[in-house]
């Protein structure tokens, strides 16, 4: 597995969907900052996915994000995960080998979920949770690349 | 369509999920983490492995459309059926709409003209089924990709792995 590999125009794609919904997730406060007066109605976009409860919430100019701190968490490490995994191969190569460890570093989260926590665990294990998770597609990304390019020398 | 393994798996974890996520209190599962739609893509991708015989030449691959496949039957169904949950009246009473706009138009948040013609009509309208079916769709595919690649990750046997 090369950086090559990782590095697709899917994963190019990916990467800027992950901004564009993050930024779904920072708007309600920025809007509403800016006087945007349908600020909390982005809000409904996310709510099928989030509880969105204010007290478990990071805040933003006194607003809550439009997701909690564990989906915020989730999401900041998704996409820090589509981002940097082109840049550490070995790291990938690794993990690839042994996939079943993607769900190993969800077991803190699910822990958090059941016990007591804190806003910190909530984004902590929201974080760990989701970047090794991002690798997939990725890898899937990787797949699809290589198929293309089977073809292409298979009809050239 | 229905020989074909990939579809059929869709439509078992996409439809049990789908059927959950529409039901009055098991949908609330959802807010933790999307678990049913990620759970959705996860059953469809471990029914998927179990029907095959030898290992997967894309496994990552397969499960993303697996996943997306369970996704898009899941957000369908969902739609279907909560439809027919709030046609029968067997979801929670949630109070009256218009009561619940008063409230927060006396917090200061502005209510947009298109949610109070959704939220007008009695029981089920186009228009909100509509925003229903596009909305369950979207997210259901998104979670439902993500949980067809952890499933794969879980579930997939490699060539040197025994079955």
């Amino acid at each position: 597995m090369t950086r090559e590999s990782l590095q697709t125009p899917y994963g190019v794609a990916l990467l800027a969907a992950c901004f564009a919904w993050l930024a779904l997730v920072f708007a309600p406060p920025l809007l509403a900052a800016a006087g945007w007066p349908y600020a909390d109605f982005v809000r409904l976009l996310l709510a099928p996915v989030c509880h969105q409860i204010p007290e478990r919430s990071f805040h933003l100019f006194g607003e809550p994000l439009a997701a909690c701190a564990r989906c915020t968490g989730l999401y900041v490490g998704f996409t820090l995960g589509v981002a940097l995994w082109p840049h550490v191969p070995k790291l990938a190569r690794k993990l690839a080998q042994r996939p079943i460890w993607v769900a190993v570093f969800m077991v803190p989260l699910l822990i958090d979920v059941a016990l007591p926590s804190t806003a910190l665990s909530r984004v902590a294990t929201g974080l760990l949770a989701a970047f090794p998770c991002a690798l997939l597609p990725l890898l899937a990304f990787a797949e699809w690349r290589a198929a293309v390019v089977r073809r292409g020398d298979d009809t050239g | 369509m229905m020989d074909n393994p990939k579809f059929k798996s869709a439509l078992i974890g996409g439809g049990a999920f789908g059927v959950a996520a529409a039901l009055p209190y098991i949908s609330m599962v959802n807010v933790a983490c999307c678990a049913l739609y990620i759970g959705g893509g996860v059953l469809a991708v471990y029914m998927y492995v179990k029907e095959q015989t030898a290992p997967l030449k894309g496994p990552y691959g397969d499960g993303a459309l697996v996943g997306l496949l369970a996704g898009a039957i899941g957000g369908v169904v969902t739609t279907i059926v909560n439809a027919v949950v709030l046609s029968l009246g067997l979801a929670p009473d949630m109070g009256d709409p218009a009561e619940g706009f008063a409230q927060m138009e006396q917090m200061g948040i502005e209510i947009p003209p298109i949610l109070r013609d959704m939220a007008g009509a009695d029981g089920v309208n186009a228009a909100m089924l509509g925003t229903q079916l596009v909305l369950n769709v979207i997210l259901f595919g998104i979670f439902a990709t993500i949980g067809g690649l952890v499933g794969i990750a879980i579930f997939h046997k490699k060539d040197d792995e025994p079955a």
